[in-house]
């Protein structure tokens, strides 16, 4: 390849020869017949270097050759043109000069530190040198020519070059951003350098590797300013470097033991432990170790001083830390044991009893550990382990004799085959992923999630009480029929099986498992039967016998019409004359059939209708909206909803009676 | 005299709960006759309660003839049949509905032949119906009659009357050749909306072919009218051919021929505006009735844009695999583009399979605005991209969620971040919009606004810091001038005038005699002056006492079901401005959502709130923000965001940085997507059937209405649970009893005389209705960021003023109603200090008001508003204040010289005292007419308030008003608007 002018006097003089793709830039300025030579290239490129320079300057002329740091790839060539009789300056940090002696170059430096960071040319030119500390070596520096306006940038802005072109493309971005994730350090280090450089008016970019760039050179610029570089540097954590180092998140732990424990507890676990903190606010101010073995240590002490369970009961909060900051997790966490029980047992209590339980339960957790697998797409425990799971935790409750409650909920998709048709089965994966996120979302205390085959998930309850878990499935319930972050609108079915409906000792533990299992298995069977989206809490039929209509009207004459008819037809009515009174009426005792104006005080219909479907005891109720006000809008969002029929006033009795009895069907009961 | 009123409201106490007694048992007995057969009904006159029950249920269907003979007797049916000729309206209507009730053929004989020479549109309006109301196909020819030629405001309301006869009204549309004219052209398209067939479709695909030729057709047929030609005169009655036409006075004419009598046409006012909407409507019901049709490539390519946009949207309507292919050549398209994009969302609202297809044709796309395109259709379900993150390969859902969020639709994912708890899908999220962030200004702003602090960090910003800023007033130094003129002219009238009268006196007499004579000539103007105010008063009164009377029968007479028909009632936006109501405004919205009217929305205006407004609305209504795009036609405080809860369509929270409640009005009417708009105080409570008696007043005038103002009481006393007044009760506070009294006297003498003589020019802040296109044109509240560039403090009042003026310039005749019944109860006071700080405000907004539109002032060119309402203001508020506290200065002048004598003493006690009190009780009885509010322990209580407040308060409060006008001249210290009570306080 020849010679190409880049711009006035300033040529690039390279072989254009790729090696494991680097290539090498060198530069020639010819500034009224003075040459200066930048990072002239390696012993491979020397020839075709030399001959290049020849064609443009005599040998003589050559004054000066700068080089931006003593990397071999620049300056191994420079003993060659010294041995072809040239006779220059290098320019050169005076880190640099130290090792590129080493070369064998025998010429005199000028050393950039001792001029001002800068060269004045014979014709009063000026070239600026601008400090690039530790991009990629303490001591390398860039070029920029005020005359110009270009910037011989060294290794910054440079990329591997595969495909090599002399100027850089749209594609040169993501190639230039991979050389820098691997050669420079970090981005704090960049950071501060690309933001000088953005002062500085710069027309075009000469890097020594890669291309040159000429368009947007200002993009260029701050996508390095941003970018988080330093590959390999990983592992030594820069997020907690940047937050406040080991000190920071050991800081927190400190503060989270004193918050949970007694303090002369907290002070024992901490014994032997060289750091000192503040006793107040509990922040770390000195240590004695690496941080790494700060924050390892830590917890081997804890454990060693105060046992298993402070740990498990610490492991959530350091689970957070550790994605949060990017720290390691402790070394003791890692170990089998704690993994297994952490995972499973999130005991958050003070009773002793139950952490001897827990401890127990560890035991059988351990036993059954080699069946263990997880689910891969939920990352939940999968079937197999539930099953041998239940029946030891079954077993361990009827040995100790202890007095657990515990409640088994299955949670299942509904019309979950429609949905492997309509979008494929993948999206079965995506949809169960989504629904434990959501529920992991609302879990308390001592609540396990399994996942079974197909699209169910099973939640273990230890000492919850039945009202606290019943909230929970109604609350998730509802949570997943309004969420938008499925790809269509669904619906789950759950049933619950209570551990006091069941005699634990009178059997084997696994079939009591099995039994308990079976309710509430049979129990999620009823709540689809019923209609889905539904929670069945019991196997019996409702005891909350519904035996009369519920009239709801702002106005008496209405109400009172209505009475009659149904007085005629033999039903008992009830009458509300606001949404609030309707919703109570029904939370006491639930009506056979609802009739309501659409406009009430205080809660209108649709709010009143909507209030109604958050309880599963009081989502089927049959509503009929009878109003003055019928519309399009009105009633397409009655029926959206749910709503039966929507009549307008004046109604035809016989319609509306009709439309009642047909609705309510069997039930009617004499008054 | 004030005792016999007083007496008279008793009697009316006591004949009212009679009344409701007896129409109580009647009600009892007529329901027991119809339910249980065996009994007769006892009372002959039960039509009232017959009348209330068919408006609840159909009556015909429980084939009692003997019920329906009883009450269709050959005396009632005579009775009113006559009535239908009275010169009143409101006893033609009245005569119209009860006709409209029994039902029988020869009372719809009647109505059908007195119809078509109606002239009054409200009456018309009733007589169609009633008509329809018997649902007898025979009299759709006779109501289609009556369309043609008709007022726009008839059309639109009996057009729906007519399409609710659906299978009959299209059985008569078969066989009518009669579809040459654009009424009846409106009527078809507006009867498809509702009834479909195979025959209607043909027609309106027929319509919207041959819509060039259609336009030049009937551009002929009804002339424009800028033109005066036979064509557009309501006299012309047929075309023999071109050249000929036939005219009701003169016979055969020429085309071109108009003459004296010649009178427009309201059809021709706008034809081929009015043809296109009938066009563009047509087009809708093809989208969505008979897509298929749409999606023909003549018309996916057609050249006409519109029937194109239609086309593309049709798509969206047919259940079809490919609709999404044969989209997306359009989206590159601009022009499309908006009809394009809603395609696509309703395909994968309704076929979310489709989600993956677009997303795959993100994918693949190279052209970054059409990938930019295809991720605003998207962008409703970022969420479920959101939670794809997690999957193994998840770049393409990257990349979608990195272009939404670079199009700036981020409240979405920002609320999901700060509800998320899991911590490895917020890094995910996180580390996209940390990109986002850097490229984008706007989502960096919002980023840090919206997101939660720790987030914000985790970004790499700064979390933003609220900030209220300040509003400064400029000093008007016009204004001063003009106020100081004023005043200086008052106080140099009476020395002027005395030197005058008393010219021989002038030079020989001390300065003793003098004063003594200036005081008692003083003291005779005083009191001149409190007979003529008293006396305009009076009339006032008598004027609301006539319109009382008509109002409330009217209200009493309109047919409930009637007014939830379609179109017959005005959609209504109410508008909410709150500042700082942390207190109250749970409560509020609450009673706003509950309101009895056919079509409305609320939208609260939460002003740049200091404290937890915004916060407490997000969490009680479960609030989201959102990306609304909307139309601002008003300038306005800059709009920080939307907030809305899908399953409350009713309900929009617009947040916006503070600018005023002017201001703060203007943002909401920008958003407000109905017809009319009501002006809300936030800490007010709104009766529940306000708005309808309200509205109600729209079919009453066959004028435009620009503008309707409602009644407001003291809500101080009131219980409130659920923003639903359940007691009513006068104050406790004394203060707020003495405002109870001025509030009923100023709105039931005041205003509703006021507005009888059509010159209604305050419309109360806390309770106004206003139709949003007109108030659009004058260009909204006065604010300083709007079109005038200026503050009132007085903006209610303001706009009022604002639209008699445009309307008497655009020479258009209107009126301005006021509802005696409509109840709006309102925090007032309770302590002196923000008492006499809102008379300060009241007073400045008045006089900021006469002279900004001091042109108006005794200008003949603006009529009544610009000879008595205005003049009035000017001379006896903001004028009288002045003479007043001079005169009593004046009397303690004379008291202290020893000369008050008897005279002027009775002259004065007569006229402020008695003439006073006599005004107070007679709007008690007034405000009685229709609700009864307060009990007689209570009423007993206002009336000694109303005595009392002669004595003191009255003389205080004018003190206030001359303080508010000398506080112009200094600087402006704010208006601090008064701490608010919560309701719950007052419970109890």
């Amino acid at each position: 390849m020849s010679t190409v002018q880049i711009s006035d006097g300033i040529y690039w003089v390279g072989s254009g020869d790729e090696k494991a793709g680097i290539n090498c830039n060198p530069y020639l300025i010819i500034d009224s017949g003075e040459g200066i030579l930048l990072d002239p290239g390696s012993v491979l490129d020397f020839e075709l270097v030399y001959s290049n320079v020849l064609k443009l300057i005599p040998l003589d002329r050559i004054h000066y050759v700068i080089l931006h740091h003593q990397d071999p790839d620049l300056c191994s060539s420079v003993p060659l043109f010294e041995k072809m009789g040239a006779s220059f300056q290098i320019i050169t940090h005076w880190r640099a000069s130290l090792l590129i002696k080493f070369y064998g170059i025998t010429s005199p430096f000028y050393i950039i530190n001792e001029n001002e960071f800068k060269i004045k040319l014979e014709s009063g030119r000026e070239l600026v040198f601008i400090a690039t500390p530790y991009l990629h070596f303490p001591g390398a520096f860039v070029t920029y020519d005020l005359q110009s306006k270009i910037l011989f940038s060294s290794d910054l802005f440079g990329a591997f070059s595969y495909n090599w072109k002399l100027f850089s493309d749209d594609t040169y971005i993501e190639k230039m951003k991979m050389f820098h994730e691997h050669y420079m350090p970090s981005n704090e280090v960049i950071r501060p350098v690309m933001e000088k450089l953005l002062l500085l008016e710069i027309a075009m970019i000469a890097p020594q590797h890669g291309s040159i760039i000429r368009a947007d050179v200002r993009t260029h610029i701050k996508v390095l300013r941003d970018l988080e570089c330093g590959e390999y540097l990983r592992d030594t954590k820069k997020e907690v470097a940047k937050s406040g180092g080991y000190k920071l998140v050991v800081s927190f732990v400190l503060k989270r033991l004193y918050s949970i424990f007694p303090l002369n507890e907290v002070e024992e676990a901490l014994e032997g432990l060289e750091i000192s903190y503040d006793k107040n606010s509990y922040e770390v101010f000195d240590y004695n170790y690496r941080g790494i073995d700060l924050w390892n240590g830590l917890f081997e002490n804890v454990s060693k001083k105060m046992g298993l369970n402070w740990l498990v009961l610490l492991e959530p909060f350091v689970n957070k830390l550790v994605q949060e900051y990017d720290v390691l997790l402790p070394n003791i966490y890692q170990s089998k044991i704690i993994d297994v029980q952490s995972e499973v047992w999130n005991l958050n209590s003070e009773n002793m009893e139950l952490k001897k339980i827990n401890e127990k339960l560890n035991q059988n957790i351990q036993d059954v550990h080699e069946q263990m697998t997880k689910c891969p797409i939920t990352g939940l425990y999968n079937d197999t382990f539930f099953r041998s799971y239940l029946s030891k935790s079954i077993e361990e409750i009827v040995l100790d004799n202890n007095e657990i409650y515990t409640s088994l909920m299955i949670i299942e998709v509904d019309d979950i085959s429609q949905i492997k048709y309509t979008f494929g089965v993948e999206e079965e994966d995506s949809i169960l992923r989504t629904l434990v996120i959501l529920m992991k979302e609302h879990t308390f205390g001592n609540t396990i999630l399994f996942r079974l085959q197909g699209a169910a998930i099973v939640c273990y309850f230890i000492n919850e009480t039945k009202e606290t878990v019943n909230a929970f499935a109604e609350r998730i319930r509802n949570e997943i029929s309004i969420s938008k972050k499925f790809i269509d609108k669904i619906t789950v079915s759950i049933g619950i099986a209570y551990s006091n409906e069941l005699d634990l000792k009178a059997e084997s533990a696994e079939n009591v498992a099995k039994k308990y299992y079976g309710i509430a298995s049979h129990r999620i069977n009823l709540a689809k039967k019923a209609g889905k989206n539904r929670i069945c809490f019991s196997s019996e039929l409702d005891e909350k016998q519904e035996d009369y209509i519920l009239i709801a009207d702002n106005d008496e004459t209405n109400i009172d019409v209505l009475k009659n008819v149904f007085k005629n037809l033999k039903y008992r009515t009830k009458a509300a004359f606001n949404g609030d009174e309707i919703v109570e009426i029904c939370r006491e005792k639930r009506p056979l059939l609802i009739i309501s104006e659409m406009m009430l005080p205080k809660q209108d219909a649709m709010q009143v209708y909507r209030s109604l479907q958050m309880s599963t005891d009081t989502k089927n109720i049959p509503f009929i909206i009878i109003s003055s006000l019928k519309n399009e809008d009105a009633v397409k969002s009655a029926y959206s909803l749910g709503i039966n029929y929507f009549l307008k006033k004046p109604y035809m009795v016989a319609e509306l009676t009709g439309i009642s009895q047909n609705i309510i069907g069997g039930n009617k009961v004499e008054s | 005299m004030d005792i016999i009123l007083f007496c008279s409201l008793l009697i009316r106490r006591i004949k009212n709960t009679n009344d409701d007694h007896f129409e109580k048992l009647k009600m009892g007995s007529l329901l027991r006759r119809i339910f249980h057969s065996n009994e007769t009904i006892k009372n002959v006159n039960g039509e009232k309660a017959y009348e209330k029950l068919s408006d609840l249920i159909v009556l015909e269907e429980l084939g009692d003839n003997e019920i329906k003979n009883q009450f269709k007797q050959d005396k009632v049916f005579r009775k009113y049949v006559k009535r239908l000729k009275s010169v009143h309206t409101y006893r033609r209507a009245e005569a119209a509905i009860i006709l409209g009730k029994l039902s029988t053929k020869e009372a719809k004989q009647e109505l059908e032949r007195v119809i078509l020479q109606e002239k009054d549109y409200p009456v018309k309006l009733y007589m169609a119906n009633a008509l329809s109301d018997m649902k007898d196909a025979s009299s759709i020819p006779i109501l289609v009659q009556s369309l043609i030629g008709a007022h726009r405001w008839y059309r639109d309301k009996v057009n729906m009357l007519l399409a609710d006869y659906g299978e009959e009204f299209h059985e008569y549309f078969l066989q009518s050749h009669n579809r040459n004219r654009i009424e009846v052209q409106e009527l078809i398209v507006d009867f498809a909306m509702t009834y479909h067939s195979n025959e209607l479709k043909e027609y309106l695909v027929w319509l919207i072919d041959h819509k060039d030729q259609e336009l030049s057709r009937i551009n002929e047929l009804y002339g424009t009218s800028d033109k005066k030609m036979c064509a557009n005169c309501q006299y012309y009655l047929e075309s023999t051919n071109q050249e000929q036409r036939v005219c009701k006075y003169n016979g055969k004419v020429k085309a071109d021929f108009y003459c004296r009598r010649h009178k427009l046409l309201p059809v021709s006012i706008y034809t081929s505006i009015s043809f296109n909407k009938v066009v563009l409507k047509a087009l809708e019901v093809l989208v969505k009735t008979y897509p298929f049709i749409l999606v023909r490539p003549q018309y996916l390519n057609s050249q006409d844009l519109v029937i194109k946009n239609a086309a593309i949207r049709a798509l969206a309507f047919c259940n079809d695999d490919k609709s999404l292919d044969k989209l997306l050549p359009f989206i590159k398209e601009d022009t499309l583009l908006e009809s394009v994009l809603f395609a696509m969302t309703k395909i994968i609202q309704e076929y979310p399979e489709q989600i993956k297809i677009i997303a795959n044709h993100f994918r693949k796309e190279t052209d970054p605005r059409v990938k930019q395109r295809l991720a605003s259709v998207l962008s409703g379900k970022i969420e479920y991209f959101i939670m794809s993150l997690v999957m193994k390969d998840s770049t393409n859902e990257r990349t979608i969620i990195r272009q939404i969020l670079t199009l700036g639709l981020t409240s979405e994912t920002i609320d999901f971040l700060n509800k998320n708890k899991s911590i490895e899908l917020e890094n995910e999220v996180i580390s996209i919009l940390k990109e986002v962030v850097l490229e984008s200004e706007v989502v960096r702003r919002d980023v840090s606004v919206y997101l939660e602090d720790r987030l914000c960090k985790k970004c790499g910003i700064q979390k933003a810091v609220k900030t209220t800023n300040q509003r400064v007033e400029k000093k008007d130094r016009y204004m001063i001038g003009v106020l100081f003129f004023i005043l200086t002219s008052v106080l140099l009238l009476p020395p002027v005038l005395y030197s005058l009268r008393h010219y021989e006196l002038l030079f020989s007499i001390s300065f003793l005699e003098h004063l003594k004579i200036f005081v008692v000539d003083f003291n005779y103007y005083l009191a001149y002056y409190s007979i003529t105010i008293n006396g305009v008063y009076l009339i006032l009164l008598l004027m609301s006492f006539f319109q009382v009377n008509r109002q409330y029968k009217k209200w009493h007479m309109k047919p409930k079901t009637m007014l939830f028909k379609n179109r017959m009632l005005p959609s209504v936006s109410i508008i909410a401005p709150a500042f700082n109501e942390e207190l109250t405004i749970i409560e509020n919205v609450n009673s706003l959502l509950n309101l009895e009217y056919p079509d409305y929305e609320l939208v609260v205006v939460n002003d740049g709130s200091s404290d937890s407004t915004l916060d407490k609305l997000i969490t009680y209504f479960d609030l989201k923000r959102v990306d609304a795009v909307y139309d601002a036609k008003l300038k306005t405080k800059q709009i920080l965001g939307i907030y809305l809860n899908a399953s409350i369509p009713k309900l929009a929270v617009v947040d916006k940085t503070n600018g005023g409640k002017a201001d703060s009005l203007n943002a909401g009417i920008n958003y407000s997507r109905k017809e009319y708009f009501c002006g809300i105080d936030a800490d007010s409570v709104l009766e529940r059937d306000a708005l309808l008696k309200l509205a109600s007043l729209t079919i009453d005038q066959s004028k435009e209405t620009p503008a309707l103002g409602g009644n407001v009481y003291p809500i101080n006393g009131c219980t409130v649970e659920k923003g639903y007044i359940s007691e009513k009760h006068i104050p406790k506070n004394n203060l707020a009893r003495f405002q109870n009294i001025e509030y009923i006297r100023a709105f039931m003498a005041g205003r509703l005389g006021w507005a009888s003589i059509n010159s209604l020019l305050i419309i109360s802040g806390a309770f106004g209705l206003f139709r949003k296109e007109r108030i659009i044109g004058i260009g909204g509240y006065l604010t300083q960021s709007g079109k005038y560039e200026k503050d009132t403090v007085g903006e209610d009042m303001e706009l009022v003023v604002r639209i008699r003026r445009l309307m008497r310039d655009l020479k258009l005749s209107f009126k301005i109603c006021y509802a005696f019944n409509a109840n709006c109860w309102t925090q007032v006071p309770e302590d002196r200090k923000s008492l006499r700080k809102q008379r300060y405000r009241w007073h400045r907004g008045l006089i900021e008001i006469l002279v900004f539109h001091r042109k108006m002032i005794f200008n003949p060119r603006y009529g009544r508003t610009g000879m008595i309402g205005m003049p009035y203001f000017f001379l006896f508020e903001v004028i009288g204040p002045i003479l007043e506290v001079e005169g009593y200065l004046m009397v303690i002048i004379a008291i202290w010289l020893g000369m008050i004598n008897q005279q002027i003493a009775l002259l004065l006690f007569i006229s402020s005292i008695l003439l006073g009190t006599l005004i107070s009780i007679s709007s008690l009885v007034i405000t009685e007419k229709d609700i009864v509010h307060f009990r007689m322990r209570e009423i007993f209580i206002l009336l000694v308030c109303a005595i009392v407040e002669n004595f003191g308060p009255r003389q205080v409060i004018s003190l206030w008003r001359v303080g508010g006008y000398f506080k112009m001249f200094g600087k402006n210290n704010g208006w601090g608007k008064p701490i608010r009570k919560g309701f719950s306080n007052q419970k109890g």
